[in-house]
């Protein structure tokens, strides 16, 4: 179908793409409108470099440690003959399933004081090391370890192998997974807040609720967007010069790890201990002893405004992501790097800085929208729309061309062939990749914690207040829900689908 | 002299499943080898034996002389000086053909490097593919390179492992033929593993055939296939006709005829012929017992399908002289055949 696309589709795209660059764009113009000089002075201001550095301190940290842990939890389960190695596999990515926010709570729930730097650290590179792990395992499974017979065979020793042999094939895949990591850190709200670690994404709230300097939250949102941006450059740079193999036929030998069995073994088991056993360990201890004095009507209230909120804005972004993706996939016009790349763009844009800009947009532009769900859904379109699309990219890909020719030369016009044959092909798949918006979209903190109606709590908000008075016990049933309803079935979607996704779409924001 | 391979007694076993039971085998400096089976033969195994990827149960391998492994030594692969070619090239991904070929090279200055680089890639005729990357070639310039880059060492043996199974038929004949005469160039030590009867026999001096774990029979080509040891190894080496007989005043008697024997049987004992389909000589002849009741044509040659008063038999005839379909013939059996004794 390489034609010019129907003009319904184009529209609905483009109005997407406008809405969806609406945050980013505001942002420039209230930072515009105070001027310069004030600019200036609040960018080179002591306060402002600070927090550059702890943030890119925690981003740097955060991404060398989770490239270690993902990458040998990696190699450890697609290529050692460890016991268990199978569970271990389900372990490394099952923090996924865990909102960053939700594990900060639960551990400060257990260990009293648990703060700054450190905290943050561990919480972080736990969350995000399944980002690594997850990339670089789909390239040790793509790799022929035959290369590593040869490479012996030629003289190499065990640890030349490794560094000459198997890491330059996966070290593009953990530098991107890194890279992932990094930009989850930089855009993460929850976590970082809930331990008290001075981030952008902290300072920001905190300038905008102290509400004396607007210009301040607005700055230090354009300096993140731009920090943000140029660690996007690098990983898609970084993703480009990625060494592939044409595998024809790829063996996996599994290596006999002998005397590094236990130490390596026991090196998981502590991994899994930090991400998965303490966070849940607590939830489930709060939830018990929180359960007598539970107010149920209030858990059920913020339930049904989290879902009626996720399946809302869930499904229009996929609506929207359905429309773009058909123009990008199926037609591919000129103007359609344009719509990608402004789609792109977006994900440079981290929860707490759309909310900011929506909100200033809202109260100097649209006064009518403000306060009201309709920012909140697009904010959550602002934030989801780059996910969607490439999730429903891959099912909009698998209808095969050459039945649109012949469902053409049949006689049916375009619209037609879309409506008969794209959209039922690609059906299940899209439906599955707008679950999985929605699921995700329910896990969303701060877009909805700035936006959110006067008297509207979800999940995730209450979840955030109750921890910020530190009354944990009324707090668990919000955490336990957000893991159940959202963490798992998000997670095992994903693990579905995701043989046909690339690992950006692991990237959660929060 | 002291043989480039020897395996002594090896065994290996994949949990309680035996693979190989018990293998010897001398290899001479220069000689080439194909060590031909089915998949599951074990074949595999045994390289990856001799390569180091592996170590067996018992026995002993040893490398010019050296004891690379037994009971109480093992080296490494990377210590063996084994070159190994696997199937489909392998080759880095991440590097330029150049640089893949100078991998295993040590010890030289930057300029020696080069030279010797520059060589292997002449000797497989891949010169001026030097700075491209791996993935950019076809296959069967990729195992040129992986030959070069087995080579470079200067090993004391080259494995390959089914190394022409990914390439289609007709460039698999050509680089089969190139890559036998860059071996034969550098007089190399070599074992070819091969499923590919056709593969062993026409491109080895010698063929050992894997059966169950054991060699079945080690032979040159000719011999191999003309005096296979048993109906098993004559069915697996190509199409036979199997016929019983009897044998009677040193012919073996069957319903095709009074036979000659290559080997020797005792008198009147009772056992199976194998007859290799192009032994028989279709004559037409108007009142013979034999029918064609089928003929597949190849262009250079014809299969037959003649209905014997006894069996169907399928013999191989000249292609523009093979009989129509329907033609009566009589049957003749051209040259000696091996009779296996039953029981």
């Amino acid at each position: 179908m390489k034609s010019t696309p129907p003009l319904a589709i184009v529209f609905v795209a483009v109005s997407a793409v406008l809405i969806s660059l609406v945050p980013l764009v505001y942002l420039f113009v209230r930072v515009g409108s105070a001027g310069f000089t004030k600019f200036a002075e609040l960018v080179f201001a002591t306060r402002t470099l600070e927090l550059i550095v702890s943030s890119l301190l925690l981003a740097a940290a955060v991404s060398v440690s989770a490239v270690v842990v993902g990458t040998i939890q990696a190699w450890i389960a697609v290529r050692s003959n460890i016991p268990g190695r199978k569970v271990f596999a389900v372990l490394a990515a099952l923090p996924l399933a865990i909102p960053s926010y939700v594990a900060a709570y639960a551990w400060i729930a257990v260990v009293p004081g648990f703060s700054g730097f450190f905290a943050a650290w561990l919480l972080l590179t736990v969350g995000t090391a399944p980002l690594v792990y997850l990339a670089v395992s789909a390239a040790l499974a793509r790799f022929d370890s035959a290369t590593e017979e040869v490479a012996s065979s030629l003289g190499a020793g065990k640890f030349a192998v490794l560094a000459k042999v198997t890491w330059p094939n996966i070290r593009g895949a953990a530098v991107s997974g890194g890279l992932l990591s990094a930009l989850y850190v930089l855009s993460d709200f929850g976590a970082v807040s809930i331990v008290r670690y001075d981030t952008f994404t902290r300072a920001i709230y905190n300038a905008y609720r102290a509400s004396f300097d607007r210009d301040l939250a607005a700055t230090l949102a354009l300096v993140l967007v731009v920090v943000t941006i140029l660690v996007l450059v690098v990983e898609s740079r970084s993703r480009g010069t990625r060494a592939i193999g044409t595998v024809i036929a790829n063996r996996l030998n599994r290596i006999d790890l002998r005397g590094w069995k236990i130490p390596l073994v026991a090196l998981l088991a502590g991994i899994a201990t930090v991400s998965l056993l303490v966070p849940l360990a607590s939830l489930t201890r709060w939830s018990i002893a929180g359960f007598a004095q539970t107010d149920w009507a209030q858990v059920l209230r913020a339930l049904y405004n989290s879902v009626t909120l996720a399946v809302s804005g869930g499904m229009l972004t996929a609506l929207f992501a359905v429309a773009i993706a058909i123009i990008v996939v199926r037609f591919r016009p000129k103007f359609a790097v344009i719509l990608e790349r402004s789609v792109w763009l977006t994900h440079a844009t981290p929860g707490i800085v759309v909310a900011l800009s929506l909100t200033y947009f809202a109260n100097q532009v649209a006064p009518l929208i403000y306060q009201t769900s309709l920012l909140v859904l697009i904010a959550y379109l602002a934030l989801f729309l780059p996910n969607a699309l490439s999730a429903i990219s891959t099912p909009l890909r698998q209808s095969p061309v050459a039945l649109d020719e012949i469902a053409s030369s049949l006689g049916l016009t375009k619209l037609q062939t879309l409506r008969k044959v794209v959209l039922p092909i690609a059906g299940p798949g899209i439906f599955a990749a707008t679950t999985l918006v929605i699921l995700t979209v329910l896990k969303e903190l701060p877009a909805t914690l700035l936006l959110r109606p006067t008297g509207i709590e979800t999940l995730a908000t209450r979840l955030w207040t109750e921890t910020s008075v530190a009354s944990f016990s009324t707090a668990a049933p919000y955490a336990l829900l957000l893991v159940v309803l959202a963490g798992i079935p998000a997670w095992l979607l994903n693990r579905a689908i995701r043989k046909d996704l690339e690992p950006i779409n692991d990237l959660e924001r929060v | 002299m002291v043989s480039t391979l020897a395996l002594s007694s090896v065994s290996k076993a994949f949990g309680s499943k035996p693979v190989l039971q018990n293998l010897s085998l001398e290899i001479a400096n220069g000689e080439f080898v194909a060590v031909l089976g089915s998949s599951g033969s074990g074949k595999t195994t045994l390289l990856r034996l001799i390569a180091g990827f592996d170590d067996p149960d018992s026995g002993e391998i040893s490398i010019s002389g050296k004891l690379v492994a037994s009971k109480n030594v093992f080296v490494a692969a990377e210590a063996r000086k084994v070159g190994y070619v696997p199937q489909d090239a392998a080759l880095f991904p991440h590097l330029s053909v150049f640089e893949n070929v100078a991998f295993g090279l040590k010890g030289l200055s930057k300029a020696a490097r080069i030279d010797r680089v520059r060589e292997l890639l002449k000797l497989v005729s891949m010169e001026s593919f030097d700075n491209r990357s791996a993935t950019e070639l076809s296959g069967g310039q990729k195992h040129r390179v992986a030959l070069a880059r087995a080579l470079a060492p200067e090993p004391e043996l080259i494995l390959l492992d089914e190394p022409f199974a990914a390439l289609d038929a007709e460039l698999r004949a050509r680089i089969r033929e190139e890559i036998k005469q860059v071996l034969d160039k550098v007089s190399s030590t070599t074992i070819l593993v091969t499923h590919d009867q056709e593969e062993a026999l026409s491109i080895a001096d010698r063929v050992a055939l894997l059966r169950d774990g054991n060699f079945a029979q080690v032979g040159n080509p000719r011999e191999i296939y003309s005096a296979p040891v048993d109906l098993g190894v004559a069915t697996f080496l190509g199409d036979s006709v199997i016929v019983d007989g009897v044998i009677e005043s040193g012919k073996v008697s069957t319903s095709l005829g009074q036979l000659t024997l290559l080997n020797s049987a005792k008198e009147s004992s009772r056992g199976k012929v194998a007859i290799r389909p192009e032994n028989f000589y279709l004559q037409p002849d108007l009142n013979g017992d034999s029918i064609v009741v089928g003929r597949q044509f190849f262009g250079h040659d014809a299969v037959v399908e003649v209905k014997t008063p006894k069996q169907l038999i399928r013999a191989r005839s000249s292609g523009p002289f093979a009989p129509e379909v329907g033609m009566k013939v009589t049957v003749w059996v051209r040259g000696a055949v091996n009779f296996y004794p039953e029981g």
